[in-house]
């Protein structure tokens, strides 16, 4: 087979010197710093998936990829805190959290963008402004609250307080005052209630924004951990989170590869979701400018 | 009125836990309350023992520093990520999906995750440093690095939120802009000094604001890190300082002093960005 002509691996950019050969060579640079980067930013979360199949004698010496899988670390993990319980209170938790959290901005979106009444613009700026409270700020308050309702060691402490949120209420009124009138009033005409046209045409017509609004809300209430901290301390109402950091401060650094084991527990089913539907994960962040 | 039942369900969450808090902290602030007795008025005695307070000012100063490092890291890497995630080739999903990673990984999560791969002793970092010829580090246990390990670990786990925000500033920037500057003989540097960036000043502002404000309430990881803001102070986050005071020594009223300084000094940030933006940034 005869080599290809001198002006076609110029232009392929075979030809070391020529500019496109420099483009190339940049090109395949930028390839290969890309992929260290990639790699970089995965490292530890490798490290963890392998390290949680190792032995404590062989984490920090062995190789990199465990010689023999040890799944006892997983065993061990969920036998010795109750992972099951802390992850049915967390799924409890973000699912109620997220729930309530589209309902009310549902609702008070609709009155901020369909209805006309006296006062809107100034109660629509008072629930913006919440967005200027920190949680932090309000943690001794709303813990003295929750104490003097005797919701410390419950779901409602869990919950409750997270069941609004100005963001949702600014996304959706976005949303539905992009949503054309002529749907309400076909819905108006053929004799639905305001409360029926927003649970049967609106929320469904923006099903885009109340499910990033949803993911959103789920994972910020998945991974919340220094509130469930303070809010609970018995184990039965214990968040995953807050169980994964106590266990770590009582295993400490006697059993690493089963603190491993118990993280990777934590984690997983959020990456996994994360792994699947990643463009989305990222377009719905970007266009919130949320921390997660 | 038709809309209060649409509006009540939010308002009554707000205000049973936005407004009434508000208040309630800054009043905390002015007496003596801790979680026995019924709180005195003390006027702005907790205010004046604060100013004078060591470990109150060391807070601040650890504060500061983590807040800007942070921030300033996030802006600088973030943009720089950004340009990379946007950047077509084999690799594309597999570096934004990578970098992105993390900011769905729980604090709590991270926190564990670092704490070993830190490992003075025996940590997978401290070796590859070795096998590397460099040094080891004592990171979390060394007072002079133990803040520093502390940003290393809320970059890794923020930067990914920043780099997508630029992600999308790129994405929005007109190509003809681009192909112009190209066909005006700009070198690629050129184009991204003179065109690029400036006009990525909308999301530099967001980034700076969202970065910095979030710096504040990352004291999460140091609950987990469990240098219980040490060693010697060097990473006891402002966050952390009023935990520890409200939680393990039950100061609540000092504590609420502090949170009523940490909001004001949000609020201040907020008010700057409002100005900042409405000033400077026209490109939107």
């Amino acid at each position: 087979m005869k080599g290809p002509k001198p002006g076609a691996t110029a232009r392929l950019g075979l030809v070391a010197g020529t500019p496109v050969a420099r483009a190339r060579l940049g090109s395949v640079l930028m390839d290969g710093l890309t992929l260290f980067v990639a790699l970089l930013f995965l490292a530890p979360l490798i490290w963890l998936a392998l390290g949680a199949f190792k032995t404590q004698s062989t984490l920090f010496t062995g190789p990199l990829i465990p010689e023999s899988w040890n799944w006892r670390n997983f065993v061990d993990a969920w036998n010795s805190a109750p992972f099951g319980r802390y992850l049915f209170n967390s799924l409890l938790v973000s699912t109620a959290s997220t729930f309530l959290v589209v309902m009310t901005s549902a609702l008070a979106a609709f009155a901020f963008s369909r209805m006309s009444f006296p006062g809107q613009h100034a109660l629509f700026l008072l629930a913006l402004a919440t967005l200027m409270i920190p949680g932090d700020v309000l943690l001794i308050p709303n813990f003295l609250t929750v104490r003097g309702f005797g919701w410390i060691n419950s779901y409602w402490a869990l919950i409750v307080p997270f069941a609004a949120s100005a963001f949702g209420i600014f996304l959706l009124r976005q949303a539905f005052l992009k949503t054309p009138q002529e749907l309400e009033d076909a819905a108006r005409i053929d004799g639905a209630t305001p409360m029926q046209f927003l649970l049967r045409v609106l929320m469904p017509v923006n099903a885009p924004a109340l499910s990033a609004l949803s993911v959103l809300t789920f994972l910020s209430s998945w991974n919340a951990l220094v509130w469930p901290f303070i809010a609970t301390s018995r184990d039965e109402y214990r968040t995953v989170q807050v169980g994964l950091a106590q266990f770590n401060n009582l295993e400490g650094a006697t059993n690493v590869p089963e603190i491993l084991a118990a993280t990777l527990i934590v984690i997983t089913p959020v990456l996994l979701v994360y792994a699947l539907a990643q463009k989305w994960f990222i377009e719905s962040a970007a266009s919130s400018g949320l921390k997660g | 009125m038709e809309a209060l039942p649409y509006l009540l369900p939010a308002l009554l969450v707000f205000a049973l836990f936005e407004y009434y808090p508000l208040l309630r902290v800054i009043y905390l602030s002015l007496t003596d309350a801790d979680l026995l007795k019924s709180p005195q008025w003390i006027g702005l005695a907790n205010y004046t023992r604060m100013f004078q307070d060591a470990e109150f000012l060391n807070s601040l100063a650890v504060t500061v520093i983590f807040a800007f490092a942070v921030t300033g890291l996030e802006v600088v890497l973030g943009m720089t990520l950004g340009f990379l995630m946007n950047r077509k080739g084999p690799f594309q999903n597999l570096v934004r999906g990578a970098i992105f990673a993390p900011v769905v990984v729980s604090l709590a999560a991270a926190a564990v995750i670092w704490l070993h791969l830190l490992n003075p002793t025996s940590g997978p970092v401290n070796q590859l440093l070795q096998a590397l010829g460099l040094p080891p580090s004592r990171w979390l246990q060394d007072p002079s690095t133990a803040l520093a390990s502390v940003i290393l670990i809320a970059l890794w786990k923020g930067v990914g939120l920043p780099a997508v925000l630029y992600l999308a500033g790129l994405q929005g920037i007109p190509r003809e802009l681009q192909e112009a500057a190209q066909v005006d003989g700009a070198t690629p540097y050129q184009a991204a000094r003179w065109i690029t960036i400036p006009l990525l000043a909308p999301t530099t502002l967001l980034v700076f604001f969202i970065s910095l404000v979030g710096t504040f309430q990352s004291y999460g990881l140091i609950l987990v890190l469990r240098t219980d803001g040490g060693p010697v102070g060097s990473t006891m986050l402002l966050g952390y300082y009023i935990y520890q005071n409200a939680f393990q020594y039950f100061q609540m009223a000092y504590a609420s002093a502090v949170s009523v300084f940490l909001f004001l000094l949000l609020v201040f940030l907020g008010w700057l960005q409002f100005k900042v933006s409405e000033r400077r940034v026209h490109y939107r």
